[in-house]
C-alpha cells in the first residue's frame, strides 16, 4: 500500500469550481449587508432561555450514566493506545485515523450533538480522577492555585502544537513520532492536573477547548445545574468566552485555512525549488495564517471600544464567540469527505490493532465505501453551503453581541470592520478551495 | 428622538435598500451559477467504425517528468483529467526513483531506474484530486484533477 506524502487521505475533494466561489461570496456579501441594515437593534438574546429539561438532566447527572460514559471512552482510548504501543508501524495501524480523523474531526459532531460530552468523557480527566481516588485525594484540589487569567491560552499553545503535527512534522504518521508526541500530551495534562487540580485540564487540554468551543453551539446547554434545550444562537451569544478563547479560535481557523492554502500550486512550487527546508516554511506558513487570523479580528473587535466603554483588548475575548461558527463551516468543508471515508477506515482497521488478522468488532472484512467521492458536484456544494452558512451564523451572532455591547446608535458604526473581516475569512476560504 | 414620520421612511428605505442588496446577491448567484454549468472536459477521440458500444475513449493525458538532483519538473502543477482517461508518465531520473500517483485503492507505482527513460501507463477510474508524486525526493510532481 502506497504511503501518501503527506497525512493519511491518498485522495483529496476537487478544487471547488470558480462559479461557487463567486455564488458563495455573493451570498455571503448580500447577506452581511442584510444583517447591517435590516437586524434588530436591540440584544435577543439577553438570557438563553429554552426548554428545561429536568428528566434528561436526571439521566445525564446519574453517577452510572457518567460512570459507564467515562469508561467506555476510556476503553476507547486504551484501545488505541494498544494499537499505537504495540502495534505495526505501518498505514494500516488505526491509530492515526483515530487520533487525526476521529479525534480531530469527530470532535465536532460529537460536541455540536451532545453538547459538553467531550469535557465530561475526557480520557484524561478519567485517569487523573483515578489516580486521585487511589492516592484518595480531591481531583479539583491540586498543590498550586492556577490563576483565572490563565484560561485557556495553554489550550491554545496546544492546539498550534497538535496543527503542527498534524500538518508540519515529517513522518507524522509513523508510530516513534506519535508515541512521543501522545506521551507528552497525557503527561503534561496529568502532571499538571496534579499540580494544579481538574482546573489544568480545561486550562490546557487543547481538544476539550476545541471541543467546548464547538459545544456553545448546541442545542443542549447546562444553565446553572439543568439541562436545557436552546436555540444554538442564542446559546452561542450568551456564552462568556473565557480568556484565551481568541487564541484558540485563531489557531483553529488559521490551520484550516493554511490546510488548504499548502495546497496552492504557488506554494508547492516555492517550497519545493526552495534551498530551505519544507519544515521551515510549513511552520512559518502556518505561524503566519494564525497570526494574521488574529491580528485582523483583534484590530476588528478592537475598534468597537471607540463607541463602547471598555477597553480595546476587552473586545476580542468577548466576540471570540462568533468566530465559532466559522471555524465549524472551514472545518466541514475541509474534513468532511475525510470523516467520511478515513473514518469508515479506521472503524475497519480498529478491529485489528496489532495487525495480526484479528476482527475483534467484526468490521475487518468490511470495504470503505467511497461513495462519496462519486458526487463532486454535490461536495462542493456541500463545502460551498458549509462556509457560507458559517459565515451567515457568524455574521448575526456577531451583530447581536455588538448591539449588546455598545449604545445603540453606534452599534452599526461599531461593527462593520468585524462584518468586513468576516467576509474577509469567507472569500478566502472559498478561494482556497479552489485552490488555484 | 425622530418623529414617527421620519422613522417610518427611514425604515421603509432601509427595507427597500436590503431588498435591492439581496436581489443583486441572487441574481449574481444566479448568473455565477450559469457560467458554472459549462463545463470542461477533454475533446473525445471519436472513433467512426462500428467498434463496441462503449463511448469513445478521450487521448490519453501524458506528462513528461524530469527529475536532475533536487529540482522536479513538473514542480506541483496542477493537471485536468477526466474518469476514463488514460495516463501516460514518461519518467527520467539522474537517480533510481519512484513515481507514486495516488488513485485512491493501491494507487499506481513506478520503478525509474537510474538514467535510463522510463513509460507507465495508468487508467483514472475515479474523480478526485491525486497527487503524483517522487517517493525518494518526497516532492510534489501533479497533482491530477479528474471530474
Amino acid at each position: 500500500m502506497l504511503v501518501p506524502l503527506h497525512g493519511i487521505a491518498s485522495r483529496h475533494d476537487l478544487p471547488l469550481p470558480f462559479s461557487y466561489v463567486l455564488a458563495g461570496a455573493a451570498l455571503a456579501l448580500a447577506v452581511s449587508f442584510a444583517v447591517l441594515l435590516l437586524a434588530w437593534r436591540r440584544p435577543r438574546f439577553a438570557t438563553v432561555g429554552g426548554l428545561v429539561l429536568p428528566r434528561l438532566t436526571r439521566v445525564v447527572d446519574a453517577p452510572a450514566t457518567r460512570a459507564v460514559a467515562r469508561l467506555v471512552v476510556l476503553a476507547g482510548y486504551a484501545w488505541a493506545a494498544l494499537a499505537l504501543a504495540l502495534g505495526q508501524d505501518l498505514l494500516t495501524n488505526p491509530v492515526f485515523g483515530f487520533v487525526y480523523v476521529w479525534m480531530w474531526v469527530g470532535l465536532i459532531p460529537v460536541s455540536l450533538l451532545l453538547g459538553q460530552f467531550w469535557r465530561a468523557t475526557n480520557p484524561v480527566r478519567t485517569v487523573h480522577r483515578l489516580l486521585c481516588a487511589v492516592a484518595r485525594v480531591d481531583p479539583d484540589e491540586g498543590l498550586l492555585r492556577l490563576p483565572a487569567a490563565v484560561g485557556r491560552w495553554p489550550a491554545a499553545l496546544g492546539l498550534f502544537g497538535f496543527a503542527w503535527l498534524e500538518l508540519v512534522q515529517p513522518d507524522r504518521t509513523t508510530l516513534a513520532v506519535l508515541r512521543v508526541w501522545a506521551l507528552a500530551w497525557l503527561v503534561l495534562l496529568v502532571l499538571g492536573a496534579i499540580v494544579f487540580g481538574q482546573r489544568w485540564v480545561t486550562a490546557a487540554d487543547p481538544f476539550e477547548a476545541y471541543a467546548g468551543s464547538v459545544a456553545q453551539l448546541s442545542p443542549w446547554r447546562r444553565v446553572g445545574s439543568e439541562i436545557r434545550l436552546v436555540n444554538p444562537l442564542a446559546g452561542l451569544t450568551t456564552w462568556r468566552p473565557p480568556p484565551g478563547a481568541v487564541g484558540v479560535v485563531a489557531v483553529l481557523l488559521g490551520s484550516t485555512a493554511y490546510d488548504s492554502f499548502a495546497n496552492l500550486s504557488w506554494w508547492i512550487q516555492t517550497v519545493q525549488s526552495s534551498s530551505v527546508v519544507t519544515v521551515v516554511w510549513a511552520s512559518g506558513g502556518l505561524l503566519v495564517m494564525i497570526l494574521v487570523v488574529l491580528g485582523t479580528f483583534a484590530l476588528a473587535a478592537g475598534w468597537m471600544s471607540r463607541y463602547g466603554d471598555r477597553p480595546a483588548r476587552a473586545y476580542p475575548r468577548l466576540m471570540a464567540g462568533s468566530v465559532v461558527p466559522i471555524v465549524i463551516g472551514y472545518a466541514v468543508a475541509h474534513y468532511l469527505t475525510l470523516l467520511v471515508t478515513e473514518g469508515q477506515h479506521t472503524a475497519i482497521l480498529l478491529s485489528d490493532p496489532l495487525g495480526r488478522g484479528w476482527d475483534v468488532f467484526g468490521t475487518a472484512g468490511l470495504q470503505v465505501d467511497n461513495a462519496i467521492y462519486d458526487h463532486p458536484g454535490v461536495v462542493a456544494t456541500v463545502q460551498a453551503l458549509a462556509i457560507v452558512l458559517g459565515h451567515v451564523l457568524g455574521i448575526v451572532c456577531a451583530h447581536e453581541l455588538a448591539v449588546a455591547l455598545l449604545p445603540e446608535r453606534s452599534a452599526l458604526r461599531g461593527q462593520w470592520p468585524m462584518l468586513v473581516v468576516m467576509v474577509g475569512y469567507t472569500c478566502a476560504g472559498l478561494v482556497l478551495l479552489f485552490s488555484p | 428622538m425622530a418623529s414617527r414620520g421620519s422613522t417610518a421612511i427611514a425604515r421603509r428605505g432601509r427595507t427597500a435598500a436590503a431588498a435591492v442588496t439581496v436581489a443583486a446577491g441572487l441574481l449574481l448567484t444566479g448568473c455565477g451559477g450559469a457560467a458554472g454549468t459549462s463545463s470542461t472536459s477533454a475533446d473525445p477521440s471519436a472513433s467512426g467504425t462500428n467498434s463496441a458500444s462503449t463511448a469513445p475513449t478521450p487521448a490519453p493525458v501524458t506528462i513528461a517528468i524530469t527529475m536532475t538532483g533536487d529540482s522536479v519538473s513538473p514542480n506541483g502543477q496542477k493537471i485536468d483529467a477526466t474518469v476514463g482517461q488514460s495516463v501516460v508518465l514518461q519518467v527520467t531520473s539522474d537517480i533510481a526513483d519512484e513515481v507514486h500517483a495516488h488513485t485512491g485503492g493501491d494507487g499506481y507505482e513506478l520503478e525509474v531506474p537510474a538514467g535510463k527513460p522510463t513509460t507507465g501507463t495508468f487508467v483514472l477510474a475515479s474523480p478526485g484530486s491525486f497527487e503524483i508524486e517522487s517517493h525518494h525526493r518526497e516532492k510534489i510532481l501533479a497533482i491530477l484533477n479528474v471530474r
